[in-house]
């Protein structure tokens, strides 16, 4: 049993306190994450709407009539819930008591992992939302700089001393060099890269845990036993900002800052009104990508190629469209069915034709679950094969995906990066499994692709066309390095 | 301070309301579409059956369960005087079992898969059912939930509840089928946990109630139940179902027909390998019976089959079994017969899950209803997942001996809106497994444990796959306030099934931040030269040697396995240290236990908490072991009515709590004095004796034994009784060929149709001798005869239809008697109908067995008014019983649907007459005329026509003239009856001639 | 220059004399020449103002030292040479300690090893080159009597073009080596070969970093003595990222080591070596390696050593035989000496084919690197390469025949010997952390191959020895070519960023194509 103080002393210093911060301050606020973290979660149940892309899964939701409109949305917009993400934060940054951008980031990476635990796992827009967000607040941070008396850092420490001397040191230097790890910032070598030698790292995040081994290497052992004598959170929570790794944040986002709350939520709303003309943004662009007479090939159901060629259409263009059906979740099924229904002359052909039809295609069209850092592509189970097809015939591949699926992380595991098995029900009923042979065959069901970035020739976000190659930079504009690990 | 933390958190429950309001609320709510926002302000409430009382998991449940094992270490997992469970100790003798629903399975238990499904599902407030365990569970619930209390306040309520239930359970050893409402005192209060803010937990004790019936009952009885519909789920399920689109469903039902009170969850599994020439003479039969009209019981009984015939009034399909093999998911005593009417949204017409019967039997009008399109299948799997209204439970309580969920419930209703009552309606919801929607019950036997937890691995539940554990546990105790060191283990899958876990202890609430290299460090060992073969789990902190074989296993946490051990098809709990070389195959092995070198371990073996297998021991196949005490096996007849599987024990019920004759209650007695011995033994036995022969020189624990069931009574021989309760044990373990389960009931439905026997009704015909056994032993054959009689009108044994569900023992026609003679003649007879007509249906009785009931206690009434001791002259009975008939008439009418009846009623005066030869009834109608007068006077009254009459004559005329039976029917006066009625039929048509001769 | 530095010499030598007796930590001991320790001493002694590593490591100095050396360093320009000499020929030994830059630490064979049983990380716990050129540069800074930034800067420019010269051209060590106990013929060879171009990228691009970082820094602050505080004060930092970088790269590279993988990796590069090992050790991955031997300096071979040593199974193939196992792996993974602005590498001579061959194969090959050796160059083949003294012009025409004396710059001399007869299981090997007796061969093989490359390389006194013993029994198998017969040696080649599919580096993970833009925002 800790201490009662303690137990108030759940002050914004790591991420994990945040529920507890938020359980002791703001009561309301954790109703509505809790709230939000089941919603998350029957997401889930919904035919792993989220995870499933557009993916089939959707498809079939379409068939089944009695469900509600707003799951039935779950497995198809994938915007709803991302909005609804951005909202959920907004209203709780909003009318939390958080004193500094230090701390705000701390809350945000709270959630994150609460989001992500919850079902962002599986939806990695969500993960993505929480980094813009914390970006933003790095930058409205740097922006301007005050000289106001550093409210935590001072607490202890010659640490705490040298950051002060720092401030002075950065209030000179250009902040735009603290925004990531780079040549330049390691140039400037700024104490954010470097202050974490005596700061422990509480749990889980790989990232973190390795720099802080990295330093108790180049310092010697007694620093490192000094900090994990340090021993508990609770004791460190009051010497936090100094001893801790999140100290790591530049030394002038402990001032206090009062236009800071109205800045961040300014910039949520810019990303949130980005969120809602996403697809407009992007359908402007399909008159320059699809041309008349052209014969365009696509994969199972995606809500953003769908509207994307229907805006195509919409502006008088005759092409004709192609659709795998996309199994086994057939989701080309209810592509084709919509796509006719707004006058598209439309075929549907089963995947394993897809490679003999791919000679007469002209473009090939194919949705995204995920943009990965690399330029490479997360898409629905068997677009690699499209893809490959396409690259046989060197027919040109277009992805069209919202800037909000831009993901700051690499294909670590190659085909099973965000890579997910659901049921097999799908492959094969499992009523025949009591058949003794059947139960020893292994019956596997990805949901998605990763198709390297040399199979893909362009990006057509709602930001614009982009060449793989140049997504990696789209990434610094968008999210701080220091955000890129993934939530636990 | 855990209260502290409890109170701001259901603070932060309460203001949740409140935050609806807000946006993003609004809209997740909104999206949630949990059905609790999309009506009324009701919280979407849902009730657990804690535990499916078989016997299956015995020993393990019988062990003691002390919180979290996995943080003891060998030694003391064994310790049994923990004190936190002293209050239960002290209030029932042993001390705490484990719950079965705190069985881990896929390193999980069961619990948290079963909250998170309903939490998932929108379900807010959530009752749990608990009558064995409820400590340790509470325990459990306490330190886990999120808001929960820490041990100390939660220790505080144990012990109060403890207290409570202790006296519940005195109770419950002495009148335990007692369902009067001053159980409550037993079942303690119902105290609030708060899981997560979203989810309140309280657990209801009902620790006297004896099966689901009861439990509902007692849940009906405190009212608590507001939500509509409600979401009613055994505890042994684990799905993946989403519950919305059914829930709609039901609601949409209802607000169309009041009646449609309950939406039952089904799954397609495949049925059991029938091939088809089973079906071919079924067929026959249903032809013939289709023809002749003379279909006993008025009530038209068909086969599954004789549907194809049925073409006019509306067509059945059958759903025959895809393929020649058996459904992995069933378990070894449940083979489900369901008729659902498709046209009506698959309305539950029948439900059998009786493997014995060879035959089910649907009320006609259900084809009468034109376009109606029955679906008979037997391949479908009860979930164990209910929708219901709260009127279920005013329903349950209602009809006072409801027992199981099922199906008694829905045979009533059928046959009450057959005998065209207002009746509720039982419809079927069917999971659509091409979404992916799976549903197991991994506790109802050890085979479907290990299938269930295979099939998990292979992700056929999806969302439920290890790799989701540590997002899906990530609320259970995130943020929590107490400081607990929880192992979330967080798997990552690898190719062929196999999941390992990856670091991360992490301490909860305010827990330290952990040294980073500890963290890393955590990924349990492997030995490079060690071949895996999934599907496999692998818990945290594992460490496993060299040249190891493991293959569709798991292993819970700080397992070790040392050089060299093949671990095939096994369910390792946690703390379990195995030596070089052992060879485990299809077995259980609970916590702490210890396998010494070379052991090995043949299939379908459990090996108990902290039990150890000796140094190269060969523990035979199917062999328990386990270090808990000796036990009576008192509890699990009680609540076997809970389980859907047990309807074998269930049949043996109530021998205890129904009025009895005396031989059978002197050797009840005796059951009860053995069983006493028993209990002082479990009491004394602290620690077990160990049967080294087995486990080995260095071995712990005893072999465990099951209890034979006591569907043999004293008459049957022991020996057969145990041999039939390993028999079933066995086919309740891993690795048993179901194969064998199939034939076994091939062969007993064989027997049945060859000449209508089954076990069921061998036991009620030994119920009816028994009822005669006191008047006299002729009317054993007189029963035989009865027995015969309904053979040879109908191939269908009826009987089937008749016993099933029917409470062995009880004198079903005696009772029937009673409830006439307490009739109050004042009151309308209709009454009286109705009355018979619940009971019929409860016992799942005949109308024949009402008729005889109906006419003894008649001829009761008659020879109580009748003055004093002086035997009434024929005139006078006469005289009376017409005086009697005005009344009685018209019951006898609405009750007599045709000709078995009608000659029940005969038989039943015959019994009579046969009666002890010094009672008066007897000596009454053995007087000359007297018979004839009363069978005249019943033709007369056009209660009984010829037909039954020269029915029964055409029987009796083998009889010799002094045999009893004879007598009657030889006396003179009968036989001028009988010639003066051939006469006017003879008069009337010539055919009925063949008859009389 | 020269005479410069003969001068001087004998001052430090004579300083030198007395410091030996100075105590010595072990674990240095172990891995350098003691005139390593020496020199490592006296930088120490210098900086100690820098809470570097160093400074632990080797414990307080004896105040009289810094007494000493303040009279030493009495004169500027003699500071200023000595800080040149002392980089130099710590340049030089660091570099000697283990044969490739950036590896110069004890990660090899030669002991240091234990510390990574004991902690993986540790194994970056030595200094690699460019951080230590930094570290001299720090003291030029710190010593320096400029009174005003350009002056400061000239030195600065001076000292490093020293160091890079050195580097470049191998100029003949300074007599301090005399001191030193090896022989001179071997410390001279040592030079040679060292700064036989190999280091000399990542030397160059660590000094322009940290030029280019004094120049900001003026920039900043007018106040010269002000700006000279910040600017040690940020060096140090500078100095610690650097090192930091190798842990950290070790880290982000873990994640892309999957469960039963197959690395191939070329070379011997530490970053790779601590990447692997944290990855064996730290994270209990389960993967094999596959080592190119890696000729002529047996990179691989050493570099298999350590990996067994991290008990990760390890199969060493030849070079030449890198087709033949490609199909076989999963992943390639290489470091590099210098990254170009085009996002290509300069690597150990081969990593070109073992991209083409990658590529082929559609195996990713990964570039574990520090962001250090991002250098401005933009070679678009192997021929733009700056002349590592390797280049074809410098060696060409000379035979391998010629003796070391007037040996091309840095072109290691090439010995060609038929080593099939030599010994017949000695050209690959597996090694398996399991049997002793296959890492006995290991022995045996590196044992030869240490030997094989200490003709070249003498670093310490046991050299001689060594070499003469496998002088002797090499003799018979050395084929003596026609002096007409072309010997190109090039010890790097440069590969396309086309065949590169991520780098590792302490900036997080960079496309090839991300390079080019650090290095933009760098002079932006």
């Amino acid at each position: 049993m800790i201490p009662p103080s303690s137990h108030l002393a759940a002050n914004l210093d790591d991420p994990h306190n945040v529920r507890r911060w938020l359980q002791t301050y703001h009561p309301k606020q954790l109703a509505l994450l809790n709230n939000f973290e089941i919603s998350l979660r029957l997401g889930r149940f919904s035919t792993r709407g989220c995870d499933g892309t557009d993916s089939g899964s959707s498809a079939q939701q379409q068939q089944q009539q009695a469900s509600s409109s707003s799951k039935y949305q779950y497995g198809k917009e994938r915007r709803v819930i991302t909005t609804r993400t951005v909202e959920l934060l907004r209203s709780i940054i909003g009318s939390t008591r958080w004193g500094t951008a230090a701390q705000l980031l701390t809350l945000l990476r709270g959630l994150g992992n609460e989001l992500h635990a919850a079902g962002g796992y599986r939806e990695p827009a969500i993960g993505n939302m929480v980094r813009r967000i914390m970006y933003a607040v790095r930058d409205e941070a740097d922006r301007a700089p005050v000289m106001a008396t550093s409210t935590s850092t001072t607490t202890t420490t010659e640490n705490a001393h040298k950051m002060e001397v720092l401030t002075e040191q950065l209030a000179s230097t250009n902040l735009r060099a603290t925004r990531a790890l780079s040549l330049s910032s390691v140039l400037w070598a700024h104490p954010q890269h470097i202050t974490m030698k005596h700061s422990r790292q509480p749990s889980g995040s790989v990232d973190y845990s390795d720099r802080m081994l990295a330093l108790t290497d180049s310092s010697d052992s007694t620093g490192a036993g000094g900090g994990s004598g340090g021993g508990d959170l609770s004791l460190g929570a009051d010497t936090s900002a100094s001893t801790h790794y999140y100290a790591c944040y530049p030394p002038h986002y402990y001032n206090r800052r009062d236009d800071l709350r109205q800045s961040v939520m300014e910039a949520i709303q810019e990303i949130m009104s980005e969120l809602e003309d996403l697809h407009k943004n992007i359908n402007e662009q399909a008159v320059q990508h699809i041309h008349a007479g052209e014969i365009i090939l696509t994969y199972a159901l995606s809500k953003t190629v769908e509207l994307f060629l229907k805006a195509a259409a919409a502006k008088k263009r005759k092409f004709q469209v192609i659709v795998c059906e996309g199994s086994p979740h057939f989701g080309g099924h209810a592509m084709a069915k919509s796509l006719a229904g707004a006058g598209i002359d439309t075929t549907v052909i089963h995947d394993a034709a897809t490679f003999a039809i791919m000679a007469r295609v002209n473009k090939v069209l194919l949705p995204a679950h995920a943009v990965l850092a690399n330029g490479g592509l997360i898409a629905p189970s068997g677009c690699n094969m499209v893809a490959l097809a396409a690259k046989q015939n060197s027919v040109p591949v277009v992805t069209v995906a919202g800037m909000f699926k831009l993901c700051p992380m690499y294909p670590h595991e190659g085909q099973d990066t965000l890579n997910d098995l659901i049921s097999p029900s799908s492959v094969i009923d499992y009523s025949l499994l009591g058949d003794p042979v059947l139960s020893e065959v292994e019956f596997v069901n990805p949901v998605h692709d990763y198709i390297p970035p040399q199979l893909i020739d362009l990006y057509v976000t709602n930001i614009g066309g982009f060449q793989p190659s140049y997504i990696y930079r789209l990434l610094a504009e968008y999210y701080h390095s220091d955000d890129w690990d993934v939530f636990e | 301070m855990g209260k502290s933390a409890a109170t701001t958190s259901s603070a932060a429950s309460s203001s949740y309301g409140g935050g609806g309001t807000h946006p993003a609320s609004s809209s997740s709510s909104s999206s949630a579409n949990d059905p609790s926002d999309n009506k009324h302000e009701q919280r979407l409430q849902a009730v657990l059956l804690a535990d499916t009382f078989t016997n299956a998991f015995y020993p393990i449940t019988l062990e003691p369960y002390d919180g979290d094992a996995v943080n003891n270490n060998f030694n003391t997992t064994i310790s049994y005087n923990t004190t936190n469970t002293a209050g239960a100790a002290a209030a029932t003798g042993v001390q705490d079992p484990r719950p079965l629903i705190l069985c881990p399975i896929n390193n999980v238990p069961l619990l948290h898969h079963t909250i998170d499904f309903l939490q998932g599902n929108g379900v807010e407030e959530l009752f749990i059912l608990c009558a064995l365990g409820a400590e340790s569970l509470e325990r459990y619930i306490r330190c886990h939930a999120e808001g929960g209390g820490g041990s100390g306040s939660g220790s505080g309520n144990i012990a109060a509840a403890a207290a409570g239930s202790g006296s519940g359970g005195m109770k419950s050893n002495n009148f335990a089928s007692s369902i009067n409402s001053d159980g409550g005192g037993g079942s303690g209060c119902a105290n609030k946990i708060v899981w997560s803010s979203k989810l309140m937990i309280s657990i209801v004790r009902i620790t006297d109630c004896t099966n689901a019936g009861d439990a509902l009952r007692e849940l009906d009885r405190r009212n608590v139940i507001k939500s509509d519909p409600f979401i009613l789920m055994q505890g042994d399920v684990v799905t993946n179902v989403d519950l919305h689109e059914a829930m709609i469903c039901h609601t949409q039902r209802k607000k169309k027909d009041a009646a449609a009170i309950m939406t039952v969850l089904l799954k397609d599994v495949g049925g059991w390998g029938l091939n088809e020439d089973d079906y071919v003479d079924d067929v026959n039969e249903g032809e013939e019976n289709e023809e002749d009209d003379k279909a006993n019981q008025g009530e038209e009984k068909k086969d599954e089959n004789d549907g194809h015939h049925q073409a006019p009034r509306g067509t059945i399909t059958y759903h025959g079994s895809s393929g020649n093999f058996l459904p992995p998911l069933r378990s070894s005593t449940d083979d489900l017969l369901l008729a659902l009417d498709t046209t009506h949204s698959n309305r539950i017409l029948l439900w059998d899950s009786h493997p014995q019967n060879a035959n089910a039997a649907l009320p006609s009008i259900f084809f009468h209803e034109n376009s109606s399109n029955i679906t008979v299948s037997r391949n479908y799997l009860d979930v164990g997942i209910d929708i219901c209204s709260p009127d279920v439970l005013a329903r349950f309580s209602d009809e006072f001996d409801y027992r199981e969920l099922r199906e008694q419930f829905v045979a009533n209703c059928v046959s009450e809106e057959e005998s065209g009552l207002q009746s509720a309606r039982i419809y079927a919801h069917i999971l659509n497994t091409s979404r992916g929607e799976y549903a197991g019950r991994p506790l109802g036997d050890m085979r479907r444990y290990h299938q269930v937890s295979m099939d998990l691995l292979r992700r056929w539940c999806y969302p439920l796959v290890p790799d989701n554990y540590h997002h899906h546990c990530s609320n259970i105790g995130s943020g929590g306030s107490q400081v607990i060191q929880r192992k979330s283990a967080s798997y990552v899958r690898e190719r062929h099934f196999i999941y390992r876990d990856v670091m991360s202890t992490t301490k909860v609430g305010a827990g330290s931040g952990m040294d980073p290299t500890t963290s890393s460090h955590n990924r349990s060992h492997l030995g490079r030269s060690t071949q895996l073969l999934g599907p496999l789990l692998l818990g945290p902190n594992n460490s496993i040697g060299e040249r190891c074989l493991l293959q569709r296993s798991v292993l819970g946490p700080n397992c070790t396995l040392l050089d060299g051990c093949s671990i095939v098809d096994c369910h390792l709990w946690g703390n379990i240290l195995v030596e070089e070389g052992a060879v485990l195959e299809g077995v259980i092995v609970c916590e702490g236990a210890i396998i010494r070198k070379g052991a090995i371990v043949e299939r379908g073996c459990v090996v108990g908490r902290g039990c150890i297998v000796g140094e190269g021991v060969r523990l035979r196949e199917f062999t328990r072991i386990t270090c808990a005490a000796e036990v009576n096996d008192e509890d699990d007849d009680d609540y076997s009515g809970f389980s859907d599987d047990s309807s074998n024990e269930e049949d043996s019920e109530d021998n205890d709590d129904d009025l009895e004759d005396e031989d059978e209650d002197d050797d009840d007695d005796g059951n009860e004095v053995s069983k006493s011995t028993e209990a002082t033994s479990s009491q004394k036995a602290t620690d077990v004796i160990t049967n080294h022969e087995v486990v080995g020189k260095d071995g712990i624990g005893r072999v465990y034994v099951p209890a034979p069931s006591d569907e043999y009574d004293s008459d049957d021989d022991e020996e057969e009784a145990e041999a039939e309760a390993m028999e079933l044990m066995k086919s309740q373990s891993i690795g048993y060929d179901m194969k064998l389960v199939y034939q076994k009931w091939k062969k007993l439905q064989m027997v049945e149709e060859d000449d209508g026997f089954s076990l069921d009704e061998r036991d009620s015909d030994e119920d009816d001798s028994m009822m005669y056994m006191d008047d006299e032993w002729t009317n054993d054959d007189a029963a035989a005869t009865n027995m015969r009689s309904s053979v040879s009108n109908s191939h269908l044994g009826d009987d089937g239809m008749q016993i099933t569900g029917r409470q062995k023992g009880v004198d079903v026609v005696k009772e029937l008697r009673d409830i006439c003679l307490e009739h109050e003649t004042s009151t309308p007879v209709e009454n009286l109908r109705i009355e018979l007509n619940s009971f019929k249906f409860s016992q799942n009785a005949t109308y024949a067995d009402c008729c005889t009931g109906a006419m003894m206690a008649v001829m009761e009434k008659i020879f109580e008014e009748s003055a004093g001791d002086s035997i009434p002259t024929p005139g006078k009975l006469v005289g009376s019983l017409k005086k009697m008939l005005d009344y009685w008439g018209a019951l006898f009418n609405s009750i007599c649907m045709g000709m078995e009846e009608e000659k029940a009623i005969i038989y039943a005066l015959e019994t009579m007459a046969l009666g002890p030869v010094e009672g008066k009834a007897a000596s009454a109608l053995m007087q000359e005329p007297a018979f004839r007068f009363v069978l005249q006077t019943l033709h007369d009254q056009e209660i009984v026509n010829e037909e039954a009459i020269f029915a029964w004559a055409s029987e009796r005329r083998g009889e010799g003239k002094d045999s009893p039976l004879g007598s009657l029917f030889w006396q003179k006066p009968t036989q001028d009856f009988l010639e003066w009625l051939d006469e006017d039929e003879s008069s009337g048509e010539d055919d009925d001639d063949s008859d009389s001769e | 220059m020269n005479s410069h530095s003969l001068r001087t010499s004998a001052g430090q030598a004579h300083w030198m004399g007395n410091s030996v007796s100075e105590p010595i930590v072990p674990s240095r001991a172990r891995c350098d020449s003691d005139k390593m320790q020496i020199l490592q001493r006296m930088m120490t002694t210098q900086d100690e103002y820098m809470h570097s590593p160093m400074w632990m490591r080797v414990g307080n100095p004896g105040i009289q030292d810094r007494r000493k050396e303040m009279a030493i360093s009495s004169h500027r320009s003699s500071v200023m040479i000595i800080n040149g000499n002392s980089a130099l020929t710590w340049v030089t030994t660091s570099a000697s300690a283990g044969n490739a830059p950036g590896s110069n630490d004890g990660i090899g064979g030669d002991g240091a090893g234990d510390d990574q049983q004991s902690q993986p990380p540790r194994s970056s716990s030595s200094i690699p080159l460019p951080v230590a050129a930094i570290r001299v540069l720090l003291n030029v800074i710190r010593r320096s009597k400029a009174e005003t930034m350009m002056g400061l800067q000239a030195e600065l420019r001076d000292a490093s073009d020293v160091m890079v010269n050195f580097a470049k051209l191998g100029g003949p060590i300074p007599s301090t080596s005399a001191h030193t106990s090896t022989n001179r013929n071997a410390t001279t060879t040592t030079t040679r070969y060292i700064l036989a171009g190999r280091s000399y990228i990542a030397l160059s691009s660590g000094c322009e970093l940290f030029l280019k970082f004094i120049t900001r820094a003026s920039l900043d602050t007018p106040h010269f003595q002000q700006c000279k505080v910040q600017v040690l004060d940020r060096g140090t930092r500078f100095a610690e990222l650097a090192l930091m970088a190798r842990s950290r790269i070790s880290t982000i590279g873990c994640s892309f080591i999957n469960d039963g993988c197959t690395i191939l990796t070329h070379g011997r590069s530490s970053v790779v070596e601590s990447l692997l090992v944290r990855a064996a050790q730290l994270e209990k991955k389960r993967f094999n390696v596959i080592v190119l031997e890696g000729r002529p300096d047996a990179g691989g071979i050493k570099a298999a050593k350590s990996y067994v040593k991290a008990g990760i199974p390890t199969t060493v193939v030849l070079d030449s035989a890198m087709g033949y196992i490609m199909e076989r792996v999963d992943m390639v993974l290489v470091g590099a000496e210098g990254v170009v602005e085009n996002g290509g590498i300069v690597n150990k001579v081969g990593t070109y084919a073992l991209g083409v061959l990658a590529k082929e194969l559609g195996v990713p090959l990964y570039v574990a690197v520090e962001s250090y050796k991002f250098t401005r160059l933009y070679p678009l083949n192997n021929a733009d390469l700056p002349d590592m003294g390797a280049g074809g012009s410098s060696t060409s025409g000379r035979s391998g025949k010629e003796e070391n004396g007037k040996m091309g710059i840095g072109g290691a001399k090439l010995r060609f010997l038929d080593t099939l007869a030599w010994s017949a299981n000695s050209t690959a090997a597996t090694l398996s952390p399991a049997s002793s007796s296959s890492s006995s061969s290991v022995a045996a093989v590196s044992g030869k191959e240490e030997g094989y490359e200490t003709n070249k390389v003498g670093n310490n006194e046991t050299t001689t020895t060594v070499e003469d013993k496998m002088t002797d029994d090499l003799h018979p198998y050395i084929i003596n070519l026609p002096s007409s017969v072309t010997i190109m040696n090039p010890p790097v080649d440069f590969t396309p960023a086309k065949f590169i599919t991520l780098l590792f580096t302490d900036l997080g993970v960079l496309t090839p194509s991300a390079v080019s833009d650090e290095l933009i925002r760098l002079t932006a």
